[in-house]
């Protein structure tokens, strides 16, 4: 789940247990453990705990950080051997117990230079024994080294050629162990500075196994145990959970609080706008009923005649003088009655139009005077309603009717 | 506050804004929309000079002496028809007038110059022949119109 979020810090965690396991016997073991921490000014020592066992280490790590460990001691075996990459861990099993199967130890590859590398094994029974106890005590054993192999990445902080450890002497050489000797279970040491952190030469692989958990080792192989994984997925889980738990709170919180902030500036600026809307609102009501009342003149004075310049006396003349002898006018009305009026409410004329009734004998002559008027620029349309005429001897009747521009 | 309640307002506001930007000039149109209704009322002839004037009467005075002067015949002369309408009273005159086409044009161009408490909204000229002398005759029933506002009556 989010396994994404395992390489941040955060999730990763920002301390963790370095632990020495010196197996005396199948039973028996040694602890010695570092806490290491990462702070702004680099990473800190915390607690150094020699010969405890793990009831008390489990004490100890009280906010339940990660444990790094690196076991040694009776039935762990180092040896350098020559293989590719692509040699399989039955292969290598081989080298070091002929006739051994994998399926009964645990194996870690530590590339030394080309095909050079060094194999480390531990009996499987051994290994879960002390797993199982890790297991009983809740201690999040992430990952299992074999021999001081997790000492690599502050090998270059040492810059020494040989360093010492508990029980062993490494000679190092371009910061790759190439020889691990014995120096038996009685040692001075030494006392080693790492970027200001004093280091006894027995609290050496604990811190460097700690290391690991800010820097990992890159040429080294760990063992592969399904116990180590599930403890690292448990682990990881674990951390996701409380920091995704504790983010979604924080979200919701974030949004409630700014929620709140925005929701109280949003009343504020409310009602200062409801004052604004409510001065405004006599205005508002007055310019509405205005503007109702401009629009119902309007059309009722579009509608009406009043408000046009009368030119009928205009109009009247100039039909009057286009008229040819041979018709003669019975009506002409000049914006007639749009109906017959039986009451007041009825009067409505139809404007911009002239009703022209009359005879002719001739309808040519009725062709003639329409084109006439047709030339006047006033005129914007001209139609014949009606034309009848019985026969040549008696008149034509007609009915015209002229639209105004 | 609930979120759905916050963004309800946000959204209030926004309408507010937009309302009261709107309304910024409410003023300055309620001037605009006055003088308008100003110009209508004074295209309509409702000021205070013409308000307390009977049309009627100011009518027959103007045409009389035109008619007298002229030799035409005042045939009818009714009441005019008044209706009411959004505020506004009509009132429609009608006067039939028997004469000569060139003095009746005459009329309605001194009607059309002269007359202002009402409009010369139509004109229907007729023909009719008198029976006895077979003699055709001419009358234009002249409309003139004249708007008020009701408060004005």
């Amino acid at each position: 789940m989010l396994n994404f979020l395992d390489t941040y810090s955060l999730i990763k965690g920002q301390s963790a247990f370095g632990v020495e396991v010196i197996f005396n016997t199948k039973e028996s073991y040694t602890l010695i453990a570092v806490e290491l921490k990462s702070t702004k000014e680099g990473i800190e020592v915390v607690q150094k705990l020699t010969d405890i066992t793990l009831e008390e280490l489990a004490k100890k790590n009280v906010k339940n950080i990660p444990l790094y460990f690196s076991v040694g001691g009776k039935g762990v075996i180092h040896k350098k051997v020559k293989a590719e990459d692509s040699v399989t861990d039955q292969e290598l099993i081989g080298q070091v117990f002929p006739n051994a199967s994998i399926k009964d130890f645990y194996l870690q590859r530590s590339k030394i230079q080309d095909f050079d590398s060094w194999i480390s094994v531990i009996r499987k029974e051994v290994l879960d024994q002390f797993m199982t106890q890790l297991e009983k005590m809740n201690l999040y054993g992430i990952q299992i080294y074999l021999g001081p192999f997790a000492l690599s990445p502050i090998l270059p902080y040492l810059d020494k050629i040989t360093v010492l450890t508990t029980s062993h002497e490494l000679l190092i050489d371009n910061n790759t162990i190439i020889q691990i000797d014995s120096v038996g279970n009685v040692s001075n040491g030494e006392e080693y500075n790492i970027e200001g952190e004093v280091i006894h030469s027995h609290e050496l692989i604990a811190f460097g196994s700690a290391f690991n958990h800010f820097l990992a080792a890159v040429k080294l192989v760990p063992i592969f145990s399904e116990k180590v994984t599930e403890f690292k997925a448990e682990y990881f889980y674990r951390k996701k959970s409380i920091v995704v738990g504790v983010s979604i709170v924080a979200f919701f919180f974030m949004v409630v609080v700014s929620n709140l902030l925005i929701g109280q500036s949003y009343e504020k600026t409310h009602n200062g706008l409801q004052y604004q809307m409510n001065s405004n609102k006599q205005f508002v009501e007055e310019l509405q009923l205005l503007q109702k009342e401009v629009k119902i003149k309007e059309q009722f004075i579009q509608n009406s005649g009043v408000a046009r310049a009368s030119k009928i006396a205009f109009y009247t003349d100039q039909i009057g003088i286009s008229i040819p002898e041979s018709i003669q006018l019975n009506q002409l009305f000049v914006n007639p009655l749009a109906k017959r009026v039986n009451k007041a409410e009825d009067i409505s004329f139809t404007y911009n139009n002239i009703n022209i009734r009359g005879t002719v004998t001739r309808s040519i002559d009725l062709n003639n005077w329409m084109k006439t008027l047709k030339e006047y620029e006033w005129v914007d349309e001209l139609h014949i309603i009606s034309f009848i005429q019985d026969n040549m001897k008696t008149v034509g009747e007609f009915e015209i009717e002229v639209i105004i521009k | 506050m609930a979120i759905a309640k916050t963004i309800d307002l946000a959204i209030t506001n926004a309408d507010f804004r937009t309302q009261i930007s709107n309304n910024k000039n409410a003023p300055a149109q309620i001037l605009i929309a006055k003088k308008k209704i100003k110009q209508i009322e004074q295209l309509v002839g409702t000021n205070s000079k013409v308000g307390d004037i009977d049309v009627h009467q100011a009518l027959l005075e103007s045409v009389t002496k035109f008619i007298q002067k002229n030799g035409l015949v005042l045939q009818d002369f009714p009441q005019p028809y008044e209706s009411f309408s959004n505020g506004y009273v009509t009132k429609t005159a009608q006067l039939r007038v028997e004469g000569g086409f060139v003095k009746l044009l005459k009329l309605i161009d001194f009607l059309e110059k002269n007359y202002h408490v009402g409009t010369v909204v139509a004109v229907d000229f007729k023909t009719t022949k008198e029976l006895r002398t077979r003699k055709r005759k001419l009358a234009a029933t002249i409309y003139i119109q004249n708007v008020k506002t009701e408060t004005d009556e």
